[in-house]
C-alpha cells in the first residue's frame, strides 16, 4: 500500500473515532510539525502548548475534513493559524511582502545535498520568516508548490518565486557561514 | 532512501528532534487529549444516535417542524377565539 493510500485509511479511521489511528497520525506528523512550528516561532517559549492546541483541534475537527488526501495541507494550515494567532495576541504580527513572480528555470535554482543538513538548519534560522516557512514545508514536508500555496494562502506563482529567492538567500547564508 | 528524505531527517536531527518518533511526554500529553475528546464524542453519540443527528440537522425537516408548530398554535388560538366569541354572545 503506498503512503498516500495508507494515510487516507488512517484519516478515515480517525473520523470513525478510532484511538489507535489518532496515535498513528500523531507519531507520523509530530516530529515534522514540531520542526515547522519552531521555524515559524523562532524564539517561541510555548511551542509545546501550541502543538497541543493544534492536535486538540485535529482531534475535534477531523470529521469535518472532506478529502483525506489533503490532510497534510489541512494540518499545516491549522498549525500556521495557531502560531499566527499567538503573534497577533503578542502584537508581533507583520504582513508578508508579495515577491514579484518570476519565470524560474531549473538551472538557476541552487540545490542542496543531504549532507548539508546541519549547515542548512543553522542557515535556515537566519533567513527571513517567510522564506524560512516555505523552505521548511518544501524540505521537511516535501510538499508540492500547489500544497504550499494552499497552506500559506497565496498563489502558486508567488510560492514558486518565494522558494526561488529563499533558496538563493539560503545558499548565500551558507556561504557566509563557511567564510 | 532518497536525497530529499535524508535531508529532511538531517534537518530534524540538527534541531534535536528524533525523526522516527515522539517523546514520552508528548505521547502522554496527546493521550490525555484523546481521553478527553473521545470520551466526549462517545457521550454525545450515545445521547444522540447518528441517524437522529442527521434527521435534526436536515433543513427540510426543520422547516416542516416549524410549519407544524405554527399551524398547531394557529388552530389552538382560533379554537379558543371561537369559544370566547360564543360566551361573549
Amino acid at each position: 500500500m503506498d503512503l498516500d493510500k495508507h494515510l487516507e485509511t488512517i484519516v478515515h479511521r480517525c473520523q470513525d473515532g478510532e484511538r489507535t489511528a489518532f496515535e498513528e497520525l500523531f507519531e507520523m506528523y509530530q516530529p515534522r510539525l514540531k520542526y515547522y512550528v519552531r521555524r515559524l516561532d523562532n524564539d517561541g517559549i510555548n511551542i509545546d502548548d501550541i502543538l497541543q492546541d493544534i492536535w486538540l483541534t485535529v482531534v475535534k475537527e477531523i470529521t469535518k475534513l472532506k478529502d483525506a488526501k489533503v490532510f497534510a495541507v489541512w494540518l499545516y494550515r491549522i498549525a500556521r493559524n495557531k502560531v499566527y494567532d499567538g503573534f497577533r495576541r503578542k502584537e508581533n504580527f507583520a504582513v508578508l511582502p508579495d515577491e514579484d513572480e518570476i519565470s524560474v528555470s531549473g538551472n538557476d535554482e541552487p540545490t542542496f545535498d543531504e549532507a548539508d543538513g546541519e549547515k542548512l538548519h543553522t542557515a535556515l534560522n537566519n533567513l527571513k520568516p517567510y522564506h524560512r516557512e516555505v523552505l521548511t514545508l518544501y524540505f521537511v514536508e516535501q510538499m508540492s508548490y500547489q500544497s504550499i500555496a494552499e497552506v500559506i494562502g497565496c498563489g502558486i506563482g508567488t510560492v514558486r518565486s518565494r522558494i526561488f529567492y529563499a533558496k538563493q538567500a539560503l545558499r548565500k547564508e551558507m556561504e557566509r557561514q563557511n567564510g | 532512501m532518497d536525497n530529499n528524505k535524508k535531508l529532511a531527517e538531517n534537518l530534524l536531527k540538527a534541531d534535536g528532534i528524533n525523526p522516527a518518533g515522539v517523546t514520552e511526554s508528548e505521547r502522554i500529553a496527546f493521550g490525555k487529549i484523546l481521553d478527553r475528546q473521545l470520551e466526549t464524542k462517545q457521550l454525545k453519540q450515545a445521547y444522540w444516535p447518528d441517524k437522529w443527528i442527521v434527521i435534526i440537522k436536515n433543513s427540510v425537516i426543520k422547516f416542516a417542524a416549524i410549519i407544524i408548530v405554527v399551524s398547531a398554535l394557529y388552530s389552538k388560538y382560533s379554537f379558543l377565539y371561537s369559544i370566547l366569541r360564543q360566551y361573549i354572545k
